[in-house]
């Protein structure tokens, strides 16, 4: 789980995402200075190098004060001209208008990296299936491998139309053939947990807020298990992790009944955003190296030797327990990259 | 610090264990730069009233989710900003026309039930699988505009048609419709303009061309249905002529 794609270029502010087209359409990523910064970074792919690396360059502009206003970089595309935007991106014009007022045809567009993809997830087989039996996991919320420690642009394609099918056709297939092991009453038991966990939070006072515990973990992942991480970061984004989740216990819900229970669904997605964090920081702490979208500038090199492995969380009450898994090479060993 | 303006809604409430089951709300929320209707009421849910609903989720236009009318007008939430709204109360309604479940929540049922029925998904023409379908540019291009519809439910809610009669298709669906009848690789042709030739398909339309002017993805519904009409009458004509014909030849012998 410690492997989270950050993509170069969303829109500053919304961080709607701005497709990687626009920079395949020949667009130049610039500074205050009015530097195309890649050509540090990546001189032989440009503003085209990989999601990782490229976001990475851009962040480091912004951190060593080459960004404007201190906060964000342009993504210039002027000179591609009005036709070829018009033809080729009017989804990204659309966007950069309705919400950052600017039409890339007159102006640079301000870009930042955002959060964009989890390569981890639920382990599953090629077949969706999960080590809970009677659980299948298809998509960015499953974890098949195919994507290593960074996801090339356009291979969700592979879990949408491909990995989800097979699922379905599995869970579809095994249910008629009644496989052993299942259990349904493991399923209506967490329904029953599901309820009576909402009476329980409705009636108890609540002296904390969804919100304010999701801003502040917001807060915390972003500046300390982001593009760069180091462990001093990483242990106090741990602490905060620890004393966020003790919070939690203590939130309140005014609503008793669960349709449209706005408050009932933000709680549970704190829960598991809190456990997500979890797991990331404790998998980004233990891996001491970097590797694809997992960047330590306190371990820069990547550690085949010690490494080359797939990290497995599992939940116990005191947390995230760790273990490993080898990794299977077929036709493609990792190499040195350079660009 | 120079503080930020304040914004000011009236919310039209619904929820039916109530008594008044509908009721107005006044609300104020702290404004930040850039900031749109669907951040506003996102901060009023999380810190004001955890009870009010509406429908979101890409935050980004794509998905249809917040359609709604503000001050009469039909609007995403999404990418409606603030900023032009600071002088006066603003009125947040759900969208019109469809039965209200709760607060700004409707039941969009007649929208889906609509669009089931046109089966809105290529019935491909058989091809030889390592050639696949081929489309040309220009092909692309005539589909394009039709492609963008995101069923918001934007064009229902200006809709007289849909408005007189819920069993009226709708323009987005009947746009729908007209985007797989041009789709050179869809094998219906006859059957999709059968499929819309009554008057709760394309002859039910008004032709006022509201929806064309409100859709938020320049989606031109009437321009499909219009076109479906011709059409449809050019089909008939050419089958009444050959009627016509036939009769002439049995006539003559």
């Amino acid at each position: 789980m410690e492997f989270v794609q950050f993509h170069p270029t969303s829109l500053f502010g919304t961080n709607i995402l701005i497709t990687e087209g626009a920079r395949g359409e020949g667009g130049y990523l610039v500074n205050v200075k009015g530097e195309r910064y890649m050509e540090r970074h990546a001189p032989h792919l440009m503003e085209l190098g990989p999601r990782d690396i490229v976001a990475r360059a851009t962040q480091r502009e912004i951190d060593e004060g080459r960004g404007f206003e201190g906060q964000y970089i342009h993504l210039d595309l002027r000179h591609l001209g009005r036709e070829k935007i018009m033809d080729h991106l009017p989804g990204i014009r659309q966007i950069a208008m309705d919400f950052a007022g600017i039409d890339p045809i007159l102006n640079p567009i301000p870009i930042q990296p955002a959060q964009h993809y989890s390569m981890g997830g639920i382990p599953t087989n090629v077949d969706g299936e999960t080590p809970l039996s009677g659980l299948y996991a298809a998509g960015e919320c499953a974890c098949v491998s195919v994507h290593g420690a960074n996801r090339l642009g356009g291979n969700s394609l592979l879990e949408t139309l491909v990995l989800g099918a097979r699922a379905g056709r599995k869970a579809a297939s095994n249910v008629k053939g009644e496989k052993e092991g299942f259990n349904p009453l493991a399923f209506q038991k967490q329904s029953e947990t599901f309820q009576s966990s909402l009476r329980e939070r409705s009636s108890g006072k609540g002296e904390e807020s969804c919100f304010r515990l999701r801003g502040e973990l917001k807060t915390v992942m972003t500046n300390q298990v982001g593009i760069f991480r180091r462990e001093s970061d990483l242990l106090s984004a741990n602490e905060k992790i620890k004393e966020l989740k003790e919070r939690f216990g203590r939130i309140g819900i005014k609503q008793k009944k669960l349709a449209f229970n706005n408050e009932w669904i933000q709680y549970l997605e704190l829960e598991g955003m809190l456990h997500v964090a979890e797991v990331i920081t404790e998998g980004a702490l233990a891996r001491k190296e970097s590797r694809g979208s997992h960047f330590r500038t306190d371990y820069p090199e990547r550690d085949d030797e010690h490494w080359l492995r797939h990290t497995l969380a599992h939940k116990t009450p005191e947390g995230a327990r760790l273990e490993y898994k080898e990794v299977t090479i077929t036709n493609y060993p990792p190499k040195e990259r350079t660009y | 610090m120079i503080k930020t303006p304040t914004f000011f809604l009236k919310i039209k409430r619904y929820h039916p264990e109530k008594d008044p089951p509908c009721w107005m709300e006044a609300f104020k929320v702290e404004t930040r730069k850039g900031m749109n209707l669907l951040e506003a009421l996102l901060r009023i849910q999380d810190e004001q009233d955890g009870t009010l609903s509406f429908r979101y989720s890409c935050r980004g236009a794509v998905c249809g989710s917040c359609a709604m009318m503000v001050n009469g007008e039909l609007v995403l939430a999404c990418r409606t900003p603030v900023g032009g709204m600071l002088e006066e109360t603003t009125l947040i309604e759900p969208l019109p026309f469809f039965p209200v479940i709760r607060d700004l929540i409707v039941d969009m049922s007649p929208l889906f039930e609509h669009f089931r029925k046109i089966e809105p998904y290529l019935h491909g023409k058989p091809v030889m699988p390592e050639r696949e379908h081929i489309m040309t540019e220009e092909e692309r291009k005539a589909i394009d505009p039709y492609i963008q519809c995101i069923l918001c439910g934007i064009c229902f809610g200006v809709c007289p048609a849909f408005n007189r009669e819920a069993p009226f298709f709708g323009p987005a669906i009947l746009a729908k419709a007209f985007r797989f009848l041009l789709d050179p690789r869809d094998r219906r042709d006859k059957e999709i303009l059968e499929s819309v030739n009554h008057h709760q398909g394309v002859w039910g339309c008004n032709t006022v061309f509201q929806c064309v002017k409100v859709c938020p993805k320049e989606v031109p519904p009437t321009h499909a249905i219009v076109k479906m009409r011709r059409k449809i009458l050019k089909y008939q004509l050419a089958s009444l002529f050959s009627r016509f014909s036939s009769l002439c030849r049995i006539s003559s012998k």
